[in-house]
């Protein structure tokens, strides 16, 4: 017995000394808030200072979960996806990410549909959607290289990549089941906190950005913007550490919840938003209950240097063209 | 009591165990190395900081044929209203603090009418106006640039000798009122300088899009029918080739490489009919018009690549849109930054007038302000040819190269679980060969030639810098957790280091009762 527990620690030693070749475990970045708010400084001094002005938005929409009973995650990114074409976000500057296909699933006894809510009354599965990334192409992998557009430019078209630039405002909205600083792609893997942070560093390197706003609606949501390092981030999550999200009511003819209580709130406040609104981000956060949510939503600002109360909603969720009208001129 | 084994059994055995160990030593732990390793190829990082200090050093250039837009201007009183040169000077050292500006742009003012004994300045800069004073038809020979301005404060007129010097006496205009005009002036957006600064992403191929979008709403529209006929679409792409053909053979061939153009004939459904397009008419604004532009289903632009793939090509749309109806004699156009230019039809198409528009867009895409030449000609919108702006896009491309090439050599500095290929090398020690060849275009004494040469080769820099830093191998390893590792390797490897480390102890207590 006792050789055999010998032997056992010996391969378990083994197993650790293996394991510590290849990838390597993420130090902690050793900063203090001084350091970081140096650090930020120097960042936006080196771009001539963050002076709100962007010149288009961009929206990335991902819907991670796969399975019939996970619905309402895909109707999540659909309701957003809604939105910020409503707003005035074209398709051509929106990502659509859905790891599922509920609409056409068998047991949709609704097909072609999309709901997210019990009335019925809005199909988001309608005409004119456009989806980039659907079932198995939605991956860590996938979403990384769209983020950081390593991609290969020989197939894959302009339509799927993020062709953001340093002007460039962009949405990052992801739902799906998540934990303690990860979250779960199709039920087959992870991607962690520090590989999304790693990919905004990359981006900002990249110029791939003027401002982002990273929005998640997850169990334990908080925690996946904890270990994110680049400037101009704003990130909002639906729940702390320990602590799960949860969906906000079901459809007992779809059989399944059909919307995500966040989410629900988020969109309750943005459909008083047109393009023309003068609400701001302030107001939006604000407006969060703990009660109604069943959670505590989180919201990191260090990374942000501007007032909240002054960046307009639609600085994120809208869009209008640089249109500039012809004078008339009658030279030719 | 187990039976003794035999001494072959023992010896077999032992071979065996030595066996499986042979192979997990000498197979399996080089190939996990091999397999498990994150593949970085050196980067040649310090060459990259040397460019760097090079570009902020002033590439060796002497200050006479240093590439960026120095001007120097005496400025007369009656140019200033209400406002003196101090405050100019540093109003403007806030806008220069912009990251184009700093690099190749520099202003010194100098009081024009206090200036004693002082060595003016290649520039002066005069103010003249009221309705009553005429226009001067011609200005005397040298550099005064005249600039006159309406006492009912309408558009202001510059009369120069010539191109360069007009575009300095508009940029140089100036009141306190209108020190918002320096901002939209230094703007990288909006400003003047703005096709320099868009001109200076120089691409080496310009291609040309052009949509007829015929709306169709419930009825069908006549409209559609006529612009279906074969006819139509050859009257439609006759016309895109005639303005093909005067970029073609006009200034712009003398930057780019090529200059290429295709048509097409798309639909637009309209869901609400004509009730949307009234919308659209009753108020035209930049809203309402860019809502419509984010409805229309183009057709996507593939991105086009030259022979050479060293250099991305500027994809330019025009789309004519006929409406389902119009109640408007006179089309309505308009530019989007970036993107094209849109005109929509009136109640009767016209598709000459339609190309005409088009081909003012595109000057004003690629061109630089409007000016009256003192010689009386009617204002004319070009590209600048004077060597300066090609040599200012010279060094924004380099700047540009040289700024991926830094971001790229933090990411791999920082990011060490990040693979490095061998194709990343290759890209940035192409990208430092192209940069060498531009700098040394800039140092020579340049002409025409030269000037395009050293814009190509820091335009093939900037994209060298690009691919490498966009390389699609260049990928982060993921981050696992550690209790993830032992949950991943222990029933892995378990089931097979027991039995390995067992045996192996075997032997060894085998050999030492052996010993005496």
């Amino acid at each position: 017995m006792n050789e055999l527990l010998r032997i056992l620690l010996l391969a378990l030693a083994a197993c650790l000394v293996l394991s510590s070749k290849g990838v390597k475990g993420h130090e902690e970045p050793a900063f203090d808030n001084e350091t970081l708010q140096r650090f930020l400084s120097d960042q936006l001094e080196a771009r001539g200072g963050a002076t709100g002005k962007h010149a288009n938005n961009w929206a990335v929409l991902v819907s991670t979960s796969r399975f019939w009973f996970n619905y309402r995650h895909l109707a999540n990114a659909l309701s957003m996806y809604r939105t910020v074409k409503r707003l005035g976000i074209p398709d051509s500057q929106i990502i659509l990410m859905l790891a599922d296909d509920v609409a056409c699933n068998p047991r949709n006894a609704f097909p072609g549909t999309v709901y997210n809510n019990a009335d019925r009354a809005l199909d988001l599965y309608s005409n004119n959607i456009e989806v980039d990334y659907r079932g198995y192409e939605v991956t860590v992998d996938t979403f990384l290289r769209v983020l950081t557009d390593k991609v290969d430019r020989r197939t894959t078209p302009r339509s799927k990549r993020l062709l953001t630039d340093e002007n460039s405002n962009i949405f990052i909205y992801l739902t799906g089941h998540g934990g303690n600083e990860f979250l779960k792609f199709q039920d087959a893997e992870e991607v962690s906190a520090f590989d999304i942070a790693d990919a905004f560093a990359q981006m900002w390197e990249t110029k791939r950005y003027h401002e982002i706003l990273f929005m998640i609606d997850t169990c334990q949501a908080n925690t996946m913007y904890s270990k994110f390092y680049s400037p101009n981030i704003l990130a909002v999550g639906s729940s702390e550490l320990d602590e799960s999200s949860y969906s906000h009511h079901a459809d007992s003819d779809v059989g399944v919840a059909v919307i995500d209580r966040f989410t629900y709130y988020n969109l309750e406040f943005l459909e008083k938003v047109d393009k023309g609104s003068e609400l701001m981000m302030k107001d939006l956060f604000d407006s969060y209950d703990p009660v109604k949510i069943h959670s505590h939503a989180g919201v990191r600002t260090d990374l942000y240097n501007r007032n909240l109360s002054e960046v307009p909603i639609t600085d994120f969720f809208g869009n209008v063209q640089a249109v500039e009208i012809d004078e008339d001129d009658d030279e030719e | 009591m187990l039976p003794s084994e035999s001494t072959e059994a023992i010896v077999l055995r032992r071979k065996v165990v030595l066996s499986f160990w042979a192979v997990f030593v000498f197979l399996g732990l080089p190939l996990w190395f091999h397999t498990t390793t994150i593949h970085r190829t050196p980067v040649p990082l310090s060459a990259i900081e040397t460019l760097d200090n090079e570009l902020k050093d002033g590439l060796g250039l002497s200050r006479d044929d240093d590439p960026g837009l120095h001007i120097a201007v005496g400025v007369k009183k009656n140019c200033l209203y209400g406002i003196t040169t101090r405050e100019i000077s540093d109003e403007l050292q806030r806008l220069l603090r912009t990251e184009w500006t700093s690099s190749v742009f520099s202003l010194d003012l100098v009081d024009a009418d206090e200036c004693s004994g002082c060595s003016m300045p290649k520039y002066t800069l005069n103010c003249i106006g009221s309705d009553r004073t005429p226009l001067p038809k011609t200005i005397s020979e040298g550099l005064e640039i005249t600039v006159y301005i309406p006492s009912n404060h309408g558009s202001k007129e510059i009369i120069a000798n010539g191109l360069y010097d007009a575009f300095v006496g508009d940029f140089l205009f100036f009141n306190k009122h209108d020190l918002g005009s320096i901002d939209r002036a230094m703007s990288p957006t909006t400003g003047i300088l703005s096709t320099m600064y868009r001109g200076a992403t120089y691409a080496d191929a310009i291609h040309l899009s052009f949509t007829l979008l015929i709306a169709l709403d419930s009825s069908g529209g006549e409209r559609a029918i006529e612009a279906l006929s074969p006819e139509f679409q050859t009257e439609w792409r006759v016309h895109a080739e005639k303005v093909w053909n005067t970029l073609k053979f006009g200034e712009l061939n003398r930057y780019v490489s090529s200059i290429t153009f295709d048509t097409d004939v798309g639909f637009q459904y309209m869901t609400d009919g004509s009730d949307e397009w009234a919308r659209v008419e009753q108020d035209v604004s930049s809203d309402k018009l860019s809502s419509l532009l984010d409805t229309w289903d183009l057709q996507p632009i593939t991105l086009l690549t030259t022979s050479s793939n060293s250099s991305a090509v500027k994809v330019l749309q025009f789309v004519y849109f006929l409406p389902p109806y119009s109640t408007n004699t006179k089309s309505l156009s308009f530019t989007v930054a970036n993107w094209g230019g849109v005109v929509m039809a009136g109640d009767s198409p016209d598709l000459p007038a339609a190309m005409r528009t088009f081909g003012r867009q595109i000057d004003k895409l690629l061109s630089p302000v409007s000016f009256s030449l003192a010689n009386g000609s009617k204002s004319r919108k070009t590209l600048p040819h004077r060597h300066e702006f090609a040599r200012i896009a010279t060094i924004m491309n380099l700047r540009g190269a040289i700024e991926t090439l830094s971001a790229l050599s933090r990411l791999v500095t920082s990011l060490q679980e990040m693979a490095v290929p061998s194709t990343v090398r290759d890209l940035v020690d192409s990208a430092i060969k192209e940069w060498h060849s531009a700098v040394v275009n800039l140092r020579s004494d340049f002409d025409q030639v030269a000037e395009n040469q050293g814009l190509r080769h820091a335009a093939a820099a900037a994209q060298f810098a690009r691919q490498a830093v966009f390389d699609k191998d260049m990928m982060l390893n993921m981050f696992v957790p550690f209790e993830h590792k032992i949950a991943v390797y222990l029933p892995l490897l378990g089931p097979v280091i027991v039995p390995l480390v067992a045996g192996l102890r075997r032997v060894v207590v085998e050999s030492r009762k052996k010993e005496p």
